[in-house]
């Protein structure tokens, strides 16, 4: 009678319900010119659930991020192969309209990016590239933003001063509150508090945490303890491919193959 | 695999090494309370009886360690696992303690009455059984053996089988002598105490199998039939 070790999987990606999909990406390729940095990667994104990608420096996890809304367009040299499909839709295939695709994907990077202007207009500025709200109804859409993002409380009595005098962790915030202005789908978040102080941190995470009931949220992180507390779902890359997906309380308890096990247990290397 | 920070694998060996010689200590306590009765050894009694606090002491020890581990390491995984799967064995072990000294403060009572021969047999069957389902509970944890922790898991049964034996037996000693109801109910406490400590084993082995396998037991024991069969991980 032999049992079955643990750590005795050398990829394992388990199973989700289809029908919860929001993106699911398939059989995924990506080249940095002839640097193959993503292979083979198929991981379904749920909706309305928060799927932290980790993995050591350099394993494509935010090569994967830029590939969902296609930012590695801007750059000539990369591309992708594979499908990502959004509702059922491939993103990757040609006549795809980028504009709209990044309105329903949102983005925020690892080191705030507030624009040099008021933090109203920051909010409002994505928010009339694609509709045309009353002033009524965009000051509604910055102060619900504001409020989703955890940060109305603070710049309340402050809109019209800059959006660049604000602390680190607001500024952080502020992105978020942008990024979801355009009421997007999805929300991709890279790194989002790698800059942050913890207090800043605690709060983006509570705000992510809020976020979840409308938005299928994907996280880069390379704080482990975030991916546990934040992330129902949690991907371990290597190497450029998922070495193992599954429910975060499940990888964290029992990882099933040798090489997240030892990662997050901080044996590596 | 060592951890990158060494001090973590320093602190978690020196838990594993404590819950050891915890280990090595209440199976001591158990067969020598045992004994106590058996042959009636009253100055063996008291050393057991003296012995607890040790069991008491490490217990608290191990929680301390954990607990700081715990705070500053955030184990995740297989060390998460080994970590709590130490402070509830600890705590498995140190109420082993308490029973075998239980044990002992009858075997100074029944020390002082008529023997009963025959009871006494019974009881030191019993305990061998039990003493000997500790012991393997606890080779298996020092060498990491899943088989011998299910073994163990499955046969709590003629554990329980031989304390009913005892408690039919004790009554019909009453009935026959009200003289002897006082040390049969002492004896009858023996074995019951002896029987929980079989739990404890017991339950040691489902922490030592969640430890290295990270699945739980299923909550009713096989029939003798399905041993076989085993949860396996799913891909």
């Amino acid at each position: 009678m032999n049992e079955v070790a643990l750590d005795s999987f050398d990829v394992s990606v388990a199973r989700v319900d289809k029908a919860q999909v929001k993106l699911d990406v398939q059989e995924l390729d990506f080249y940095y010119g002839k640097t193959h940095s993503l292979k083979g990667v198929s991981i379904p994104f749920s909706e309305k659930k928060v799927t932290a990608l980790i993995g050591p420096s350099g394993c494509g996890k935010s090569t994967l991020l830029r590939t969902l809304n296609r930012m590695y367009a801007l750059y000539p040299g990369q591309r992708a192969t594979g499908r990502i499909m959004l509702d059922g839709e491939d993103i990757l295939r040609p006549g795809v309209n980028l504009s709209m695709l990044r309105a329903r994907i949102g983005m925020v990077f690892q080191k705030p990016t507030p624009f040099p202007m008021s933090i109203f207009d920051n909010v409002a500025f994505g928010v009339k590239l694609y509709e045309n709200l009353s002033k009524a109804e965009m000051a509604d859409r910055v102060e619900e933003s504001l409020r989703r993002a955890a940060l109305w409380d603070e710049v309340k009595d402050q809109l019209n001063s800059s959006g660049l005098g604000l602390s680190g962790g607001q500024q952080q915030r502020l992105c978020v509150a942008r990024g979801i202005a355009v009421k997007p789908e999805i929300l991709l978040l890279d790194e989002p508090t790698s800059a942050l102080d913890p207090i800043s941190s605690a709060k983006l995470e509570e705000t992510v945490t809020q976020l979840k009931a409308d938005y299928t949220i994907v996280i880069v992180t390379h704080n482990l303890g975030q991916a546990a507390r934040v992330s129902d779902f949690t991907g371990f890359m290597y190497l450029g491919e998922l070495v193992e997906f599954g429910e975060t309380a499940s990888m964290f308890t029992r990882p099933v193959t040798k090489r997240a096990s030892d990662y997050i247990t901080g044996r590596f290397g | 695999m060592e951890h990158t920070v060494r001090a973590y694998d320093d602190e978690l060996d020196s838990i594993s090494a404590e819950l050891s010689r915890m280990g090595g200590l209440a199976e001591v306590e158990v067969s020598d309370a045992i004994r106590g009765i058996t042959r009636r050894d009253v100055p063996l009694a008291q050393a057991v009886i003296g012995r607890d606090a040790r069991l008491d002491e490490i217990e608290a020890d191990i929680e301390k360690r954990a607990i700081r581990l715990i705070a500053l390491r955030q184990p995740v995984a297989d060390d998460l696992r080994r970590t709590v799967a130490a402070l509830k064995i600890s705590m498995n072990l140190e109420r082993c303690g308490d029973l075998a000294k239980n044990i002992a403060k009858r075997a100074l009572v029944i020390a002082e009455s008529e023997p009963i021969t025959p009871l006494t047999r019974s009881i030191e069957r019993m305990g061998e059984l039990v003493a000997g389902r500790l012991k393997d509970v606890l080779d298996a944890f020092a060498a990491r053996d899943i088989d011998r922790a299910k073994m163990v898991w499955q046969r709590d049964e003629e554990i329980d089988e031989h304390y009913d034996a005892i408690f039919r037996e004790l009554l019909t000693y009453m009935m026959g002598d009200p003289r002897m109801i006082a040390s049969c109910a002492h004896l009858l406490f023996v074995a019951k105490n002896l029987e929980r400590i079989g739990d404890h084993a017991t339950n040691i082995a489902e922490i030592i199998y969640y430890e290295i396998t990270g699945e739980h037991l299923p909550d009713s024991r096989p029939k003798l039939d399905s041993l076989e069969q085993r949860p396996t991980p799913a891909k």
